[in-house]
């Protein structure tokens, strides 16, 4: 094997060449060595070269001699097939494999790479030991963290935000946005209330402008029909309610139920004090338990003679004289009918309660009206003659009863076999089919038929069914011989400002709230008063009462959010 | 001549008080004064909808929190400011330690305790990461360099690699005429040594040096034994370096020189490898002393981000 060995000692001394021809070229530390290398590290004999004949022709193979082994390339080997280029360390030297020129089997470059006080140094300068040289910089990782998060969190969202700009249209029943999350739910600050829940998807259903704050016409996009809490458009444009945002009470993001204030500051920051505010907002409310305004009352009563409406509504306010009755029209002792003995009714002694007339709505808030026909006939009959006990006076119309009457006893009188004691022949007569009476004779049957008419009528409008329970007046007037007086209607609720949810209130039995067993006249108002309340309720933040917001009773949206209320027919007009 | 006054004795902050106790607790006071007043302002509060982070309350505690924020973090802005008079670094300091405390208050209350999946408890976390780091920082930074300076004990971590390096050099010079079997051990053992190294390496120690410094005194009985017996122990080849001198040592026929020799080496090598796992552990306590920095300040700054989006956001949809 051919070797020359080219040496540079420094990068400016003259490059030394030396010719080997040995079959194995041995490198180490001892002097018996070809390639003697002075570095204490390395064995006596650390490694041979040597040509290889193999298949695919001549090749050089390394082999180390010593069991540390020799670094090819950066790589420890014991033995190893070299190519052009490669580089084997000796410590602080190297060898470079070199392309070998004619008539050589190879050809080698040996460099000093470092004197000892280098390598020394280098050593010393290789030694990681402070955090700084782990190359974990806190600058880099604060700039990757810092670009990183604010690309995910910032970058993201605001992509999607200028890619698909929101429509800037009001969320209606036509565009409730169905498609998927977008990245701007990340800005989520909290959950939606249920009801909005569908919303998710798109923010800028709600938050049409950037860094503008949620606008009224965004919530009136689906809430159109919502009325005002001002009563009229003068007051709504005067403070408060000029400047005033639906996003002040309801505020959104606030978990599935947090929409509707519960806090009775909703109310009497305004409420407590509203000597300034217009329109009419009522007395001085600052909280529920102690300051809270006796009810006031819708009340009817007696129109003055010559108004075109028989009852007028009048407002009274609890405590005083005016809100302890009401006219109704009508006689109505509850106290009889509640007798806990029961009282006579056609198929003998019968318990009342409450239930068998007021019959609650089907949402329970209230009852339905009480009517003569559903609630009362039952036991006020409006029979009249005593043979004919299933002829029934027509109720609500006195000229009908009238000629209801006196058609009934035409007709018996005429027909003949009438039983009544004191009866003439004429009437009393059985008549053969076909038979008719004698003008004269007929004449006299219609005669006992007026009487017993007129007799029957003034026992009933005076006496008996309709006087029971409505005023009657005798009148001179010839065909109208009775006036009833006119029932009051109650299509209005009693509480001026809110409907009473009775079903929320069904656990409780009527009696411990509405004094009917003792009322004996139908004036009597039987409306519990505020600290009937109280014995349950108190305030919002209350710790032994049922804690109990504004909202409970009363609504903000008067017009239309206001509930129908339970309309009774009107009473018909008397005649 | 009149008595200087005692005033002119007191210095306004004894330079070995730490910034703990930095003028009498002064931001000790401040940070619990400040989060006195926000706990009451809180349970006065009663907003209409629930406590939360947009009430003017929750603006309020917001706005605290993201400019105690931009604060603490200016401490490292603050600190390499040498030429600046604004206040003493440890002023700074001891503002960033109490001031961060408060930070976990008030940003709590900002949050009305409303937590979801989204940017803003991503920026409340972040917050919190960073104050417990800083909280590892303020233990490591009262207990760590008293170790450190005990470890030390007048010399330096420098000094000592010098003298690794000449254990090293020393100890290649007396392998060279002992055999080459002892002069691979003896290279193989240099090439073995670790100084300090990856994050990892730094903090905890390579592991091969820790088990022989363990395993010392057992050495050191093996070759006491090893020098009573007549012959070597088998063929078998120890795998430490310790050990095969050991074996060396025990069964040798050579020359008084040479026994000489391979005890100096081997009291050689025992010093060196005492040596690297004192410098291991000066690189360790230093690194323990550090570390935390590599994780609060990029934090710091991942909250930064979190906490300019967090902010933006929340206008942007307002």
């Amino acid at each position: 094997m051919k070797v020359l060995l080219r040496t540079i000692e420094s990068p400016t001394a003259p490059v030394t060449e030396r010719v080997f021809e040995v079959p194995v070229l041995r490198i180490g530390r001892g002097g018996d060595q070809d390639i003697v290398l002075g570095d204490l590290r390395l064995a006596i004999a650390h490694a041979e070269l040597l040509l290889y004949q193999g298949l695919l022709g001549p090749s050089i193979r390394l082999v180390a001699k010593a069991r540390m082994g020799v670094k090819v390339n950066g790589t420890p080997q014991t033995s190893d097939t070299l190519k052009v280029g490669d580089v084997l360390d000796f410590g602080r030297h190297s060898l470079t494999v070199g392309k070998p020129p004619e008539g050589y089997d190879l050809v080698l470059t040996l460099r000093q790479r470092l004197d000892a006080q280098d390598e020394r140094s280098a050593r010393k300068a290789a030694f990681k030991t402070t955090l700084a040289d782990t190359g974990w910089s806190r600058r880099r990782l604060s700039w990757l963290l810092f670009v990183l998060v604010a690309l995910t969190v910032l970058g993201l969202p605001l992509l999607h935000y200028f890619q698909q700009p929101p429509a800037q249209v009001n969320a209606e029943r036509s565009s409730v946005p169905s498609q998927a999350l977008k990245a701007d739910i990340l800005w989520n600050s909290g959950p939606l209330s249920n009801a909005h829940q569908m919303l998710n998807a798109d923010c800028g259903v709600c938050h049409q402008q950037p860094f503008v704050q949620v606008q009224d016409a965004s919530c009136k996009g689906c809430h159109a029909d919502l009325g005002d809490h001002a009563m009229t458009s003068t007051v709504a444009q005067q403070h408060p309610f000029a400047e005033q945002r639906c996003t002040d009470c309801h505020r959104e993001h606030n978990g599935p139920h947090g929409l509707i204030p519960t806090a009775n500051q909703a109310c009497t920051v305004c409420h407590a004090d509203p000597a300034d505010l217009p329109g009419k907002p009522g007395l001085p409310t600052k909280d529920f338990s102690t300051a809270h305004p006796d009810f006031m009352l819708k009340l009817q009563r007696k129109a003055p003679v010559g108004a075109k409406q028989p009852f007028v509504w009048v407002e009274a306010r609890q405590g005083t004289p005016e809100a302890k009755f009401e006219d109704t029209g009508l006689k109505f002792p509850h106290d009889l009918h509640l007798d806990t003995k029961g009282i006579d009714a056609p198929e003998g002694n019968r318990v009342l309660e409450c239930a068998g007339c007021h019959t609650p709505t089907a949402d329970r808030s209230t009852f339905l009206p009480v009517t003569m026909e559903a609630h009362c006939s039952d036991c006020h009959r409006l029979d009249f003659d005593p043979q004919h006990p299933d002829r029934l006076l027509p109720h609500g119309e006195p000229q009908a009863v009238v000629d209801s009457v006196r058609d009934h006893f035409a007709r018996i009188a005429l027909a003949g076999g009438v039983m009544t004691a004191g009866a003439p022949a004429e009437v009393r007569e059985r008549r053969r089919p076909g038979e008719t009476l004698a003008p004269n004779r007929a004449r006299a049957a219609l005669a006992w038929a007026d009487a017993e008419a007129q007799k029957t009528l003034t026992d009933v409008f005076e006496k008996r069914s309709c006087y029971l329970c409505h005023a009657v007046t005798p009148t001179s007037d010839a065909p109208r011989r009775w006036q009833i007086a006119p029932v009051a209607p109650t299509t209005q609720p009693a509480f001026s400002a809110l409907t009473f949810p009775h079903g929320a209130h069904a656990t409780e039995n009527c009696a411990s709230c509405h004094a009917s067993a003792t009322s004996k006249h139908s004036e009597d108002v039987l409306l519990p008063d505020i600290n009937s309340c109280r014995d349950c309720h108190g305030d919002t933040g209350a710790m032994t009462e049922t804690a109990s917001p504004c909202q409970s009773c009363h609504v903000y949206h008067l017009e239309a959010s206001a509930p129908p209320s339970p309309a009774r027919p009107a009473a018909k007009k008397a005649p | 001549m009149s008595q200087p006054s005692k005033r002119r004795y007191a210095p306004r902050d004894a330079i070995h008080t730490g910034f703990m106790r930095h003028r009498g607790f002064r931001w000790a006071k401040f940070a619990l004064l400040l989060c006195a007043i926000c706990i009451a302002a809180y349970a006065w509060h009663t907003p209409l909808d629930v406590p939360n982070g947009g009430t003017w309350l929750g603006y309020t505690l917001g706005g605290i929190s993201a400019s105690l924020i931009v604060f603490l973090t200016w401490l490292g802005v603050r600190k390499r400011r040498y030429r600046s008079s604004f206040g003493t670094l440890k002023g700074w300091t001891s503002a960033h330690v109490y001031l961060g405390f408060a930070l976990i208050v008030i940003s709590t209350l900002h949050t009305g305790f409303q937590f979801g999946l989204n940017i803003h408890t991503l920026t409340y976390v972040l917050m919190w990461l960073v104050v417990l780091s800083g909280i590892y920082g303020l233990v490591a930074y009262a207990k760590l360099p008293l170790e450190i300076a005990r470890l030390h004990a007048g010399s330096t971590r420098d000094a000592w690699i010098e003298e690794l390096l000449d254990l090293n050099e020393q100890a290649l010079k007396l392998a060279e005429p002992l055999g080459e079997e002892v002069h691979r051990r003896v290279v193989a053992s240099i090439e073995k040594v670790q100084i300090g190294g990856s994050l990892r390496r730094q903090l905890y120690g390579p592991k091969a040096l820790r088990r022989s410094e363990d395993s010392r005194p057992l050495l050191q009985s093996r070759i006491e034994s090893l020098l009573k017996l007549p012959r070597p122990t088998g063929s078998a080849v120890p795998a430490n370096t310790v050990v095969f001198m050991a074996g060396q040592l025990g069964g040798t026929d050579k020359t008084e020189q040479e026994l000489q020799r391979l005890q100096q080496l081997l009291e050689l090598i025992g010093r060196r490898n005492a040596l690297a796992g004192r410098i291991n552990r000066d690189i360790a306590l230093s690194a323990r002393l550090q570390v935390w920095l590599l994780f609060h300040v990029p934090i710091t700054f991942a909250l930064i981000a979190s906490l300019i989006a967090h902010v933006v956001s929340v206008f942007f949809y307002w």
